[in-house]
């Protein structure tokens, strides 16, 4: 070893640290622990118990066993360095910042985002009985993908003699009619609004009697009709017949906007026609062409994503593993004011005493991993920025209510790829700052009018898949969340109570 | 939040130990590569100051944090009891094996810390947001999110290694 003097050790500037875990694990052991100070929006203290929690190998059941973790390799390990340019190209040009990263794969069973891919078409986590064969996956997407094609296919069947472009034209042709009695719709609405106002400001005014005629229900006619003896009697009478005609135009304008969806050309109503060409267009991309291309789009998505399925499974079929992942748990008690409420014999609804009650809660993850996740950190004018990519998988989620009991009676969630995305450094940096006050802001600034086209396009969405979920012992099958993206975002603490 | 108090214990106890390693001199330091490492035993006591009356029977340690151009600050506020573990060991090593192959490729040296069991006796720590770095005075605004409190003993192994990465 030789000893770096402090110019060589300037030089290293630009380097960042490595760092990993081997032989690890951590269990609470015999220390007990508490989280307090939480409070509920009456100013009642919220308790945590921690009674039990643990990070330990893979195969650790639930934290029995020491199993030894090992997360990250030496060519495979967290790093913490200082970034900018190609390193992280979403940053604005000339910051710099600071960089966390997990230990990171591109082998497609390390990569989170192919694995993860894999694991929700699979369905059913690989290994345990029933589930030896990696396939499953490619027959599941394979059935998406076929599902996609028929309806592509019968689109393209049904307008393949008007051409696309024409049908296109043809809907935009009779949509401005329905745009117009739209407008007529509005229209005829506002003026039902306005002369049922008038009906009641008239009613109001409306005398008690008139001769021998009582003042009607709102809404109805004094029996005096045209010759009422009050001027103000004859004026409501009126306003009503107003009012009836008022609603009849109201009632045929919407009958002619119902008309003009029903327009038909080559054969469909407009309302079809539009429905298909939406789907033709989510499935294919919108059309260029009287016979269009099929090449972006979900059929195209789901073609890309079936790529990294099959890749997922032919590695696992050729006998490739998977980096072990963490065991990680935590069981706690949470205690918490609750106030009963009763009925009493006249049926109203009585406060009873406030009580403290327990409840205990349970949250296991097996075969946890955070491969491909980064954190970028940075300060400018406006305060802390940064933006993340969350990468985490897991086998198997268990969430209990119950102390003892098993598995039947909780929430089992298997094959959980959690892909979720926190800002974008140059379009919605996600800020984080301390106001004068002290009290803790989050937030992620809303897109606008100049950057909404980058804004969409670059700013990447969060997804949430689950192989299967299992509620009780129930099979839900699978859930998947694609797509979410923040708009906007504020998050501030308050101090309760206020 | 286990892991996070316990990464501060650490922080916290790291700076008397760097206070030991100072009167080594640069070449007794180049002496001790391939000897055996360093073995770290410790136990640190934050007491409550009893002159400070927002605590109940004084408050503890105070650190805060005043991100990039906020007007408040994070705290980490109370930090009181003690901490204490034995045996935490400190080495430099050269990784080349192991690892499916890792460790060969790698082939450079890292430095390792050796984790140990660790002991809490009635440590606690509150996460809060304030608009004031020292507490207390006039104005003085804080707002307590969560307080966490730990006790007695709990079990850690495992070794972290560090090195410089490209």
């Amino acid at each position: 070893m030789e000893a770096l003097d402090d110019r060589e050790l300037g030089e290293v500037s630009g380097a960042g640290v490595g760092f990993f875990l081997d032989d690890f694990f951590y269990d609470q052991g015999s220390a007990s622990a508490q989280v307090s100070g939480l409070k509920d929006s009456q100013g009642n203290a919220l308790t945590i118990d921690l009674e039990r929690a643990y990070i330990k190998g893979d195969g650790s059941q639930r934290g029995a066993l020491d199993t030894p973790a090992q997360v990250g390799t030496p060519l495979h390990p967290f790093t913490l360095k200082v970034v900018s340019g190609a390193a992280a190209p979403t940053l604005p040009s000339g910051t710099q910042a600071l960089q966390l990263t997990t230990p990171t794969w591109d082998d497609p069973l390390n990569d989170t985002h192919q694995y993860g891919l894999w694991s929700f078409y699979q369905g059913c986590l690989y290994g345990e009985a029933g589930c030896t064969d990696p396939t499953l996956a490619q027959g599941a997407i394979d059935t998406e993908l076929g599902g996609l094609e028929t309806t592509r296919d019968a689109l393209l069947a049904r307008y393949q003699s008007v051409g696309f472009l024409t049908l296109k034209s043809g809907i935009d042709q009779d949509m401005l009619v329905v745009e117009q009695r739209r407008a007529q719709v509005a229209t005829e609405t506002a003026d039902v609004q306005g002369a049922y106002g008038t009906m009641e400001t008239r009613y109001a005014a409306a005398p008690a009697w008139d001769g021998l005629y009582r003042k009607p229900a709102f809404g109805e006619k004094y029996g005096c009709g045209n010759v009422c003896l009050t001027s103000a009697a004859r004026a409501y009478n009126t306003s009503v017949d107003s009012y009836q005609t008022q609603l009849d135009e109201l009632a045929a304008a919407q009958k002619a906007l119902g008309e003009a969806w029903s327009a038909e050309r080559d054969g469909y109503s407009l309302n079809q026609r539009a429905t298909d060409y939406d789907e033709f267009s989510s499935l294919c991309g919108v059309p260029t062409a009287e016979s269009p291309t099929c090449v972006v789009g979900r059929i195209q998505k789901t073609k890309d994503n079936r790529t990294s399925v099959v890749l997922v499974a032919t590695t696992l079929q050729n006998g490739g593993t998977r980096f072990k992942g963490l065991d990680v748990g935590v069981e706690a008690t949470f205690s918490l004011p609750s106030t009963a409420y009763s009925v009493d014999g006249n049926g109203n609804i009585i406060k009873g005493a406030t009580t403290t009650r327990s409840d205990f809660f349970s949250i296991n993850l097996e075969g946890f991993t955070l491969n491909g996740a980064y954190l970028h950190l940075w300060g400018d004018s406006a305060g802390l920025q940064g933006e993340a990519s969350l990468q985490m998988y897991a086998d198997k989620l268990v969430i209990g209510g119950c102390r003892n009991c098993t598995d039947a009676n909780r929430a089992v969630a298997k094959n959980l790829y959690f892909d979720i995305n926190l800002g974008q450094a140059s379009l919605q940096p996600l800020s984080f700052s301390v106001l004068s006050d002290g009290e803790l802001r989050l937030s992620l600034p809303s897109v606008t009018w100049s950057n909404h086209q980058a804004f969409y396009q670059q700013v990447p969405k969060s997804n949430i898949s689950i192989g299967n979920l299992n509620l009780g012992g129930v099979d839900l099958g699978s859930q998947v969340v694609r797509g979410m993206r923040v708009d906007y975002l504020e998050m501030r603490t308050v101090n309760l109570p206020r | 939040m286990r892991s996070t108090s316990l990464g501060l214990a650490l922080l916290f106890m790291a700076w008397p130990v760097l206070a030991e390693l100072r009167p080594l001199a640069e070449d007794e330091l180049q002496g001790i590569s391939g000897q055996a490492g360093l073995s770290i035993s410790a136990s640190l006591n934050f007491a409550a100051n009893p002159a400070q009356t927002r605590c109940p029977g004084g408050c503890g340690t105070r650190v805060a944090i005043q991100p990039a151009n906020s007007s408040g600050f994070i705290v980490l506020d109370n930090i009181q009891g003690a901490f204490s573990f034995e045996g935490l060991s400190f080495d430099i090593v050269t990784i080349d094996s192991g690892y499916d192959g890792d460790g060969a490729a790698f082939n450079a040296s890292a430095m390792r810390l050796g984790l140990t069991d660790a002991s809490f006796n009635n440590a606690r720590v509150t996460l809060a947001g304030s608009n004031s770095a020292t507490s207390g005075g006039a104005g003085f605004q804080q707002t307590d999110l969560l307080t966490y409190q730990a006790n007695g003993d709990v079990r850690l192994q495992g070794n972290l290694y560090i090195f410089a990465a490209p």
